[in-house]
């Protein structure tokens, strides 16, 4: 019975090339080369014919270091930037038969509005730091067409309760919140809608340790409470351990290694996961 | 209030049958590991080899050994924490279907952890910022139980490990050892899993919470619950265990009936065994 | 008036070179393809080769080649700046039109084929047979939301309209009620946004569902657009927070009474604040006595 289950996203064959490409690009580059740059022509292959597979109700974790790729599949999927190649299918998504890169720019604006969730490691990427916190949630509600104001702001203050944002703040710029709170508000905002899917990229960087663990809690949380789905991108193993389900290491722009969290963490396969476990403190 | 017993009587302990009446539910066939250590020039090393040995419904068995003899490798084998590399651990699940765990897809062996498949390590792994009840409750959360509910239970089974109330709602990163082990005993129990794996769960804990485990793992076991762990405490297992299975050195050297093996005395003021 | 052919023969040299209507013949053709294709597509801006004019950018170019490109023998041309037809830059319009066309202007609202605005629309309402052309600042609405051209025309392009929504939203949050007094933004026929120029709310209402032609010249920013008859045009506006026009209960034109015509306040040196309509010629008509039809 599980093994006939449909992932909700199954990414095929994503490769992201930066440069004009060419055929040698892919063998050129990954682990075994130990390098993003293809020398035949100067590109960099920030990741290579990755596939991977969500599926509903789990969080998986991707992890890798600097180079890895692994930001760049996010990227990718929100579409904040297009891929060489390669298709990804969501369910929520015309059925799961249409890739969600041949979308129209209309299904581009649902998906991102609505079927998907980005929270950014920098909350400036994902909020407009000069817009209220419940307008920046607003943005998404009227994205699909919201039109009374009573119900947005209960809604957007329904989401800020949800991430612990004190609703006395809702009218308030995050230009002047703390880096915690506005990754809150970023949560709060991605959250709208109800996606299918939250992308979550480097959440607790740069943040202190006291609010990271109160971030991380909340995600943990709400993933619980709520079923979310959602791909997790660290370069912190704590991180992961505490948050996937399932994870899938990258480096140099592929895939290493994947499975279930607690068995790559501590029975690591290929040799870079084990490099990468035994140097997590 | 003891909703854990089914409708049929249960025999005691000591009768050497669980009371699942000989429904192989886990059987493990030349299971073994070998590790490719790679940040160590590829050397290799073998935890386990050539394991084999059956486990019937509602058994509980002793895993017994000195340190290095690979029996908490083998527990965490079943479980997929580590990666089997030879041989097989099929598992009947509650559906009635046989899966082998080794090979299984990492969804189904989520899945089945997440129903079926329960597991309680020697220390509890600290969640950061989560109350002592709510890391009881996470299971059930998980799985998508009303929250009041968990919550409820959560602090009933906390209770019955004497966990002080005061304790309930703070942060386990503040607990002494033993409370933290109480709570992960409590976490692993609490969605009465068909198979319960324990790495030498009381080693860390003196006699008195030892005695409180004990009790709750006898509850279970009357209840039905399978039990396969690495326990220290040969007086433990003379107690509960229906079936021992000796290691040393990577491999089975006896196993049977608890009566019946000789269980040898090891030097165990067991130090935490290194992963291989 | 003089027409550009008796012009020709008294001033020789000076005037020729210049065609009927200033403009010549080909700027025309260009000016009206560019107005059809805005009437085509309600509300969607259209860009043109603004042309040089003897007024500066800023003074009602887009609305002066719009006028000049349609005006022929037999129409009645009609000039108001706020609502007044006596303000200086009126005139001087109103009077290179009838220098370089010859053609009959006047006050009359209802004589006139062709009226060309500065943010007013007339009281009394517009027929089939008239075009009202506006002067235009800044035809983006979506300026505010968005600086770069470039993305306020893909937002335009693909009815990505959330971001000034969402200003609209902000404007509720800070102020507590829908902001903008003059220049409120519409939504033309369900689907572009468009800058009605700076009229006030008060006028708004009229762009709706109306007779005339609306067209709409931006000069300085080389844009056109137009509403053509009978187009939806709604402001934006949220359920519970729904579009007004101004109120002026309780005030009365201290010329000819009138208490349903959108006001200019004066205050006096004594701080004495007098109303009067500011479609002058509408105080005319009222002052004489004579009925007009209002918009709905």
């Amino acid at each position: 019975m599980v093994m006939n289950e449909t992932p909700l996203l199954s990414v095929q064959g994503l490769t992201k090339i930066f440069g004009r490409g060419c055929p040698q690009c892919l063998e050129q580059t990954g682990p075994t080369a130990d390098s993003n740059y293809c020398s035949a022509c100067g590109s960099i292959v920030a990741c290579g014919d990755v596939n991977i597979e969500v599926y509903d109700g789990e969080v998986l974790g991707l992890v890798g270091e600097s180079g890895s790729g692994k930001s760049t599949v996010l990227q990718c999927l929100f579409q904040d930037t297009m891929p060489s190649s390669g298709a990804a299918y969501l369910t929520a998504f015309a059925e799961g038969r249409k890739s969600i890169w041949e979308a129209t720019s209309g299904e581009r604006r649902m998906l991102r509005n609505k079927l998907l969730g980005m929270v950014y490691q920098n909350p400036r990427d994902g909020l407009d730091l000069m817009v209220t916190a419940g307008g920046n949630i607003a943005e998404r509600l009227l994205a699909v067409d919201w039109r009374n104001v009573a119900a947005m702001r209960e809604k957007s203050a329904d989401y800020l309760t949800r991430t612990e944002v004190p609703i006395e703040r809702m009218d308030h710029l995050p230009a002047y919140f703390s880096g915690g709170m506005q990754q809150r508000v970023q949560i709060a905002k991605a959250l709208a809608n109800s996606p299918s899917l939250v992308l979550l990229d480097e959440l607790t960087t740069g943040l202190d340790i006291s609010v990271q663990a109160g971030v991380l809690d909340l995600v943990r949380h709400i993933q619980r409470e709520y079923g979310l789905s959602a791909i997790v991108v660290s370069h912190d193993l704590s991180v992961i351990r505490l948050l996937a389900d399932r994870t899938v290491v990258m480096k140099m722009g592929r895939v290493v290694e994947q499975g279930v969290t607690d068995q790559v963490l501590e029975d690591p396969q290929h040799p870079y996961t084990q490099l990468l476990v035994s140097s997590a403190a | 209030m003891n909703n854990d017993a089914p409708s049929t009587n249960s025999p005691s302990p000591q009768a050497g049958r669980g009371p699942g009446g000989g429904v192989r539910i886990l059987e493990l066939e030349g299971l073994g590991k070998t590790i490719t250590l790679h940040v160590l020039d590829s050397s290799e090393i073998d935890p386990f080899r050539e394991i084999s040995f059956t486990v019937d419904e509602g058994e509980f068995v002793g895993m017994v050994g000195p340190s290095g003899s690979g029996k908490s490798s083998v527990v965490k084998a079943i479980h997929r924490t580590y990666l089997p590399t030879a041989g097989s651990v099929r598992y009947r699940t509650l559906d009635g279907e046989i899966v082998d765990l080794a090979t299984a897809p990492d969804r189904q062996v989520l899945q089945l952890r997440r129903r079926e498949i329960g597991f309680v390590s020697q220390f509890l792994k600290v969640e950061p910022r989560v109350s002592a009840v709510e890391v009881v409750a996470g299971p059930l959360l998980r799985r998508g139980a009303d929250r009041d509910d968990s919550m409820a239970k959560a602090r009933e089974k906390v209770a019955r490990l004497d966990l002080p109330e005061k304790l309930w709602g703070s942060y386990p990163t503040l607990f002494s050892g033993g409370e933290q082990q109480r709570v992960n005993i409590a976490r692993a129990l609490i969605t009465k899993p068909r198979l319960l794996l324990a790495d030498e769960p009381t080693s860390a804990l003196d006699s008195l919470n030892t005695g409180r485990v004990v009790e709750l793992l006898e509850e279970a076991r009357a209840s039905g619950m399978t039990i396969v762990g690495v326990f220290h405490d040969l007086d433990l297992l003379e107690r509960l265990a229906d079936k021992v299975v000796v290691m040393a050195g990577g491999l089975i050297q006896s196993q049977g009936a608890v009566g019946e093996v000789n269980i040898p005395r090891f030097d165990i003021k067991q130090e935490f065994a290194p992963r291989v | 008036m003089a027409s550009v052919a008796e012009l020709t023969s008294v001033h020789g040299e000076a005037v020729r070179g210049y065609s009927y209507g200033f403009l010549d013949a080909v700027s025309k053709r260009e000016i009206r393809r560019s107005l059809l294709k805005a009437v085509a597509i309600p509300g969607y801006q259209v860009p043109f080769g603004s042309r040089e004019l003897p007024i500066a950018r800023g003074w009602g170019t887009g609305g002066l080649q719009v006028t000049l490109s349609l005006l022929g023998p037999g129409d009645v041309i009609k000039v108001i700046d706020q609502g007044d037809d006596a303000s200086v830059n009126a005139q001087n319009l109103r009077r290179l039109v009838e220098r370089t066309s010859g053609l009959q202007t006047t006050i009359e609202t209802g004589e006139a084929t062709i009226i060309q605005t500065r943010h007013r629309i007339p009281e009394e309402k517009l027929r089939e047979d008239q075009m009202l052309v506006l002067q235009v600042p800044i035809p983006e609405p979506l300026r505010r939301v968005e600086r770069s051209v470039r993305l306020a025309r893909q937002m335009h392009a693909e009815r990505d309209y959330s971001r000034m929504w969402l200003a609209i939203y902000e404007d509720i949050v800070r102020r507590g009620e829908l902001g903008g007094a003059a220049g409120y933004p519409v939504m033309v026929n369900d689907r572009f946004i468009m800058a009605p120029s700076p009229i006030p709310r008060w006028d708004i209402p009229k762009l709706n569902m109306a007779d005339a032609l609306f067209l709409f010249g931006a000069g300085r920013e080389k844009r056109l657009y137009a509403i053509p008859p009978y187009t939806r045009v709604v402001p934006l506006e949220f359920e519970d927070y729904r579009f007004e026009i101004e109120t002026f209960e309780g005030k009365a034109c201290a010329r000819c009474g009138a208490t349903d015509t959108f006001m200019d306040e004066t205050i006096s040196i004594d701080g004495d604040k007098t109303y009067t309509c500011s479609d002058t010629a509408y105080c005319e008509t009222v002052q004489m006595g004579r009925e007009v039809t209002r918009w709905s």
